[in-house]
C-alpha cells in the first residue's frame, strides 16, 4: 500500500503596522510525503518544495527497515472532495481590502492598529495505491489586528478579527463600531461575585477536555476521565464533537490517516455523558477503545495523536437571554490543576447585558472547576451572533469572578 | 549572484536545514525522521514598504526578486534612507558546527542515547512516556544589495521526555527537557532525569490544593526564566514600542523600572536555544543589558525599530524559519545573578511559595505563570508540595518587588515548544537566572 500526502500552501498577507500598510508578503509552499506500508510496517519519505514522487517512495520503501509498526486495518478506498470557491478575494486585491479596512480604522484616533490580514490559499490531498482520492480545496480571509490604546503603555489591548470565506465590509464596519465604542467606554466591574461568562470559541474550556479526552491518556488510566466514560459527567444539554467540518473549520475533512467520519464529526460527549476519548488506528487498537480518526502529526509524520479539534454542539438559542454578562476578549495565561480546578487572569472583556456590548472592565480574575463548569454552571452553546466569522459559536458558563 | 534592482535595497536569506527527529512510547520506536531541505526568503525595500517573498525553488530566486521588485517603487534616495544605511554588511564564512554537526553522527547512536534513559522511567508510578530526540543544523546564506555576502550556521540538539504519573488516584503529568548546540552533553543526563523523576513522585503523592491568596514566592530559575521572558522580554521587543508615544513615555532609557539589584540581560552569543552569530537581516548578534541594577538602559531592535528610536542595533531580527520576514524576537534573557545564598532567601520567608517547574506563561500587563510543581514555605522551609492553576502578576509593579536574587544560576534551553509572537511559533529561546524573591504575586 502506498499513500501519498501533500499540502499546497499559497498565501498573500498584508502586515500592517500603526494603521498603515507596511509590507506585502507572498508564499507559495509545497509539502508531500510517500508513506509505504508493508508487512505491518511503514516507511515514510518526506520532502519541502518540489521533489520527484519516485525518488521519495523509494526513500520510504528504503524507511520501512527501520521497523516501526503498523498492522492496523487500512481503510477502503474512498473518493471525497471539499472544493470551496466561495472566496472572492484574490491575492492582487487584498491589500485594497484591507486599505479598505484601515480607511474605516483610521477614523478611530484613539486606537492604533497592527498586525496582518491573510489570504490562504490551502490544497490538502490525500490519496492511495488502492483508489482512495480525498481533496480539501479551499481559499479564506485570516484577518486579526491587535488593538492598541494610545493612552495606555500595554503591549496591546484588544482585538479585532474575522476568519471566513465571505468578508463583508459593511457588517465589519457595523459590528466594530460597537466593538470600538465599548472600548471606549470603560465600566465598572458588576458587584455580583458570580456572572455568565461568555467564551468565543471555547478555547479556555476545551484546553483540559482535549487534554483528558486524548485516547491514549484514558487508555493509559492517566485521564482524569477514565473512570468516567460512560457516565454524565456534564450539563444534559452539552455535546461535545471531534469536528472536522472544513466549513467551519478551515481544514481538511480527513485525519492524518485518511479517515473520515459520518458529517465529519464524532461524538466524545453526548447530552452530558462522556462517550468515548478520541483515538487513532494505534490507540484504538492498543487500549481497545472505539475508533474516532483523530490521527494528527506533521505531514511526513507517522500518524500519532495529540491535539484534535472539538467543538461544543449549539444548544441553546437567543444569547441576548441570558442577561447581564461577561465577553471575554483575552484570558490569557490561566490553566488547569492535574484535578480540574480552572483559574485564569482576564486582561480584557466587556460588560454585555441582554445583547448590548456595554463597555470595557477593569482586569480581574476567573475561577471555576471543569466539571463546574460544564456541569451546573454550563448556560449554553450559541450561534454567535458577533461578526468575527461567517459561522461560529460562543459558549456560556458561569464563573466565580474576582 | 543575484542581480539586485537599483533604487531598491534587496536581501536574500537562504536557509539549508539538516534535521532530525526520533520518537519512542513506552519504549517502543513510534517515530523516525530525518530530513534535508532548503528554502529561502527575499526582502525587497522602496523606503515606504517592504515586499516579501518564501520559496522553496531555490532556481527561481532571481525571479522572485524580479517580481518583489516590480512591486515596489524605485527610489533613487534609497541608499540614503536611514534604515538602509543601518543595515550591517558582513562578507564573512562562519561556520561554527562544522567539525561537530549532527550531520555526521549516525541516527543509530542518537537513537541508543535516548534509549539509555528508559529504565529512569520504567517504574510503576508511571503509566506513559514518550520520548523523543532533536536536532537541527541550519546554514544560513545571506546576501544583500548593500554588499552583505555572509554563511552562517547554527545548531541545536535536545531530549525531551514527558510522562504521565498516576499513584492510587493521584494523577499528574511532567515534561523533563535539556538541549545543547553539539550532541556528546546529551550523553550525560542521567543524574538529572533521576533527580527530577523522584521529585515528581513526591509531587504527586503529596500535593494539596492551594489557598488563594498573595504570597512571597520564590522561583526557581525556571521559573525566573519564564518570568522574565514574560514579564519583561516582551516589554522590550521595540517594535511594540514604535509609533507609540505613551509606551515610548513609560520605558524611557534610565528610568527606574525595578528594585536594585535586578539586571535583566539578552545576549545571542549565549550557547543553547537562543544562539545566534548573526540575526535574519545580518546583524551581529550582542549582549544587551536591558536593565542595570534596576535602570533601564537598552531594549531588543531590528534594524528597523532601532533607526524608529534612534538607538543602537541589537541583533534581535529573527524568523522562526525561511517562511516568514524577520521580527524583533528575544535570544536568550535571563536575570543576572545575585550574591545571596538561595537557602538564606528562603529561610526568611514565614508563609509564602516556592515555584519550581512551569508548564507555560504569558505576559501582557497581567503576566502569568502556570507552575507545575510548586511548594508551600513554612517557616524558612520547602515543605508540602502544592497544586496551583496560575500565579499572577502586574508588569509594572513587580520587578520592584524582587528583594532577593541568588548567587546560585543556571541557564536552561529545551526541545519542544517555544516563543510566539503573533504568527510566528514556536521560535526557540534560552532562558533562566537565579532564584528570586517576590515579595507579592497572586497565586490561584
Amino acid at each position: 500500500m502506498k499513500q501519498h500526502y501533500k499540502i499546497h500552501s499559497k498565501e498573500t498577507t498584508v502586515r500592517v503596522l500603526n494603521t498603515e500598510v507596511s509590507a506585502v508578503r507572498k508564499k507559495d509552499i509545497v509539502k508531500q510525503a510517500v508513506r509505504v506500508i508493508e508487512d505491518d510496517k511503514i516507511g515514510i519519505a518526506g520532502a519541502i518544495g518540489d521533489c520527484d514522487l519516485e525518488t521519495l517512495e523509494n526513500q520510504a520503501r528504503d524507511n520501512i527497515s527501520i521497523g516501526i509498526p503498523y498492522p492496523y486495518t487500512l481503510n477502503e478506498p474512498q473518493k471525497e472532495g471539499f472544493i470551496n470557491k466561495d472566496c472572492s478575494l484574490s491575492h492582487e486585491s487584498l491589500k485594497d481590502t484591507v486599505e479598505d479596512v484601515l480607511d474605516f480604522l483610521k477614523t478611530y484616533d484613539e486606537f492604533d492598529f497592527s498586525e496582518v490580514a491573510k489570504l490562504v490559499e490551502d490544497r490538502i490531498s490525500f490519496t492511495d495505491s488502492q483508489g482512495t482520492e480525498l481533496i480539501y480545496e479551499d481559499k479564506y480571509l485570516e484577518l486579526g489586528f491587535i488593538l492598541k490604546e494610545k493612552a495606555l503603555a500595554n503591549l496591546f489591548d484588544g482585538f479585532l478579527m474575522y476568519n471566513g470565506r465571505s468578508f463583508d465590509l459593511e457588517k465589519f464596519k457595523s459590528f466594530n463600531k460597537e466593538i470600538l465604542k465599548a472600548y471606549s467606554t470603560k465600566v465598572d466591574m458588576p458587584e455580583e461575585k458570580e456572572l455568565p461568562v461568555i467564551f468565543m470559541g471555547g478555547d479556555a474550556l476545551k484546553m483540559k477536555l482535549v487534554q483528558e479526552l486524548n485516547g491514549e491518556k484514558i487508555g493509559s488510566k492517566a485521564s482524569l476521565f477514565t473512570d468516567k466514560i460512560g457516565q454524565q459527567a456534564f450539563n444534559k444539554k452539552l455535546t461535545l464533537l471531534q469536528d472536522f467540518n472544513p466549513v467551519t473549520g478551515f481544514r481538511p475533512f480527513f485525519d492524518k490517516e485518511g479517515t473520515v467520519n459520518e458529517n465529519y464529526t464524532y461524538s466524545l460527549i453526548e447530552d452530558g455523558v462522556i462517550k468515548s476519548g478520541f483515538t487513532s488506528k494505534k490507540i484504538a487498537d492498543e487500549f481497545k477503545l472505539p475508533y474516532t480518526g483523530a490521527a494528527s502529526g506533521g505531514f511526513d509524520d507517522v500518524p500519532t495523536l495529540g491535539y484534535t479539534n472539538l467543538s461544543f454542539k449549539t444548544d441553546t438559542e437567543n444569547l441576548e437571554s441570558i442577561g447581564k454578562a461577561i465577553m471575554i476578549v483575552i484570558a490569557s495565561g490561566g490553566d488547569y490543576t492535574s484535578d480540574g480546578s480552572y483559574a485564569s487572569p482576564v486582561q480584557k472583556a466587556f460588560l454585555y447585558d441582554s445583547g448590548k456590548i456595554v463597555g470595557v472592565l477593569p482586569e480581574f480574575q476567573i475561577s471555576s472547576h471543569i466539571y463546574d463548569m460544564l456541569g451546573n454552571d454550563y448556560v449554553g452553546t450559541f450561534d454567535s451572533p458577533f461578526y468575527t466569522s461567517d459561522q461560529s459559536t460562543v459558549t456560556v458558563c458561569k464563573m466565580k469572578i474576582d | 549572484m543575484y542581480k539586485f534592482r537599483k533604487n531598491l535595497y534587496s536581501d536574500v536569506r537562504i536557509e539549508d536545514v539538516f534535521e532530525t527527529t526520533i520518537g519512542y512510547r513506552n519504549a517502543k520506536l513510534e517515530q523516525q525522521k530525518v530530513r534535508s531541505y532548503k528554502g529561502a526568503f527575499i526582502r525587497v525595500f522602496d523606503g515606504d514598504k517592504w515586499y516579501y517573498a518564501a520559496t522553496t525553488d531555490l532556481n527561481n530566486i532571481q525571479s522572485e526578486l524580479d517580481v518583489l521588485s516590480d512591486m515596489a517603487n524605485p527610489n533613487e534616495t534609497i541608499d540614503e534612507h536611514p534604515v538602509v544605511k543601518a543595515f550591517e554588511v558582513h562578507k564573512k564564512e562562519q561556520l561554527m558546527f562544522k567539525d561537530n554537526s549532527v550531520k555526521d553522527i549516525p541516527v543509530e547512536e542518537k537513537k541508543q542515547v535516548l534509549s539509555s534513559y528508559f529504565d529512569i522511567f520504567d517504574r510503576e508510578e508511571i503509566v506513559q512516556t514518550t520520548y523523543a530526540y532533536v536536532d537541527k543544523k541550519v546554514v544560513k546564506s545571506f546576501y544583500s544589495s548593500k554588499g552583505s555576502d555572509l554563511v552562517f550556521d547554527n545548531q541545536t540538539t535536545g531530549i525531551g521526555i514527558r510522562s504521565q504519573f498516576l499513584i492510587g488516584e493521584e494523577k499528574g503529568s511532567e515534561s523533563f527537557s535539556k538541549a545543547f548546540t553539539t550532541f556528546d552533553p546529551l550523553k550525560s543526563l542521567g543524574e538529572y532525569f533521576r533527580e527530577e523523576v523522584e521529585k515528581q513522585v513526591d509531587y504527586v503523592k503529596h500535593a494539596e490544593n492551594v489557598e488563594a491568596g498573595e504570597y512571597t514566592v520564590v522561583l526557581s530559575p525556571m521559573a525566573t526564566g519564564v518570568f522574565t521572558h514574560e514579564s519583561f522580554g516582551h516589554k522590550s521587543e521595540s517594535d511594540f514600542m514604535v509609533g507609540d508615544e505613551t509606551m515610548a513615555k513609560e520605558w524611557t532609557l534610565g528610568k527606574k523600572v525595578a528594585a536594585n539589584g535586578v539586571t535583566i540581560v539578552d545576549d545571542g552569543n549565549e550557547l543553547g536555544s537562543g544562539f545566534v552569530q548573526y540575526d535574519d537581516e545580518g546583524t551581529k548578534a550582542r549582549k544587551t543589558m536591558i536593565i542595570t541594577d534596576g535602570e533601564l538602559t537598552g531594549r531588543l531592535h531590528s534594524t528597523s525599530t532601532a533607526v524608529a528610536l534612534n538607538e543602537s542595533l541589537t541583533g534581535n531580527a529573527r524568523a522562526m524559519n525561511f517562511e516568514f520576514e524577520p521580527i524583533v524576537r528575544m535570544t536568550t534573557t535571563y536575570i543576572d545573578k545575585g550574591t545571596r545564598k538561595k537557602d538564606d532567601i528562603i529561610s526568611e520567608i514565614k508563609n509564602g511559595i516556592f515555584i519550581d517547574t512551569i508548564r507555560h506563561g504569558s505576559g501582557m500587563t497581567t503576566f502569568t505563570i502556570a507552575p507545575n510543581r510548586a511548594y508551600k514555605i513554612e517557616d524558612g522551609k520547602i515543605t508540602t508540595p502544592l497544586k496551583v492553576s496560575v500565579v499572577t502578576g502586574n508588569v509594572f509593579s513587580t520587578l520592584d518587588e524582587i528583594d532577593g536574587i541568588s548567587e546560585e544560576f543556571d541557564l536552561l534551553s529545551f526541545v519542544g515548544g517555544g516563543c510566539g509572537k503573533m504568527e510566528q511559533f514556536p521560535l526557540p529561546v534560552g532562558f533562566g537566572g537565579p532564584f528570586i524573591r517576590v515579595k507579592k504575586l497572586n497565586v490561584q
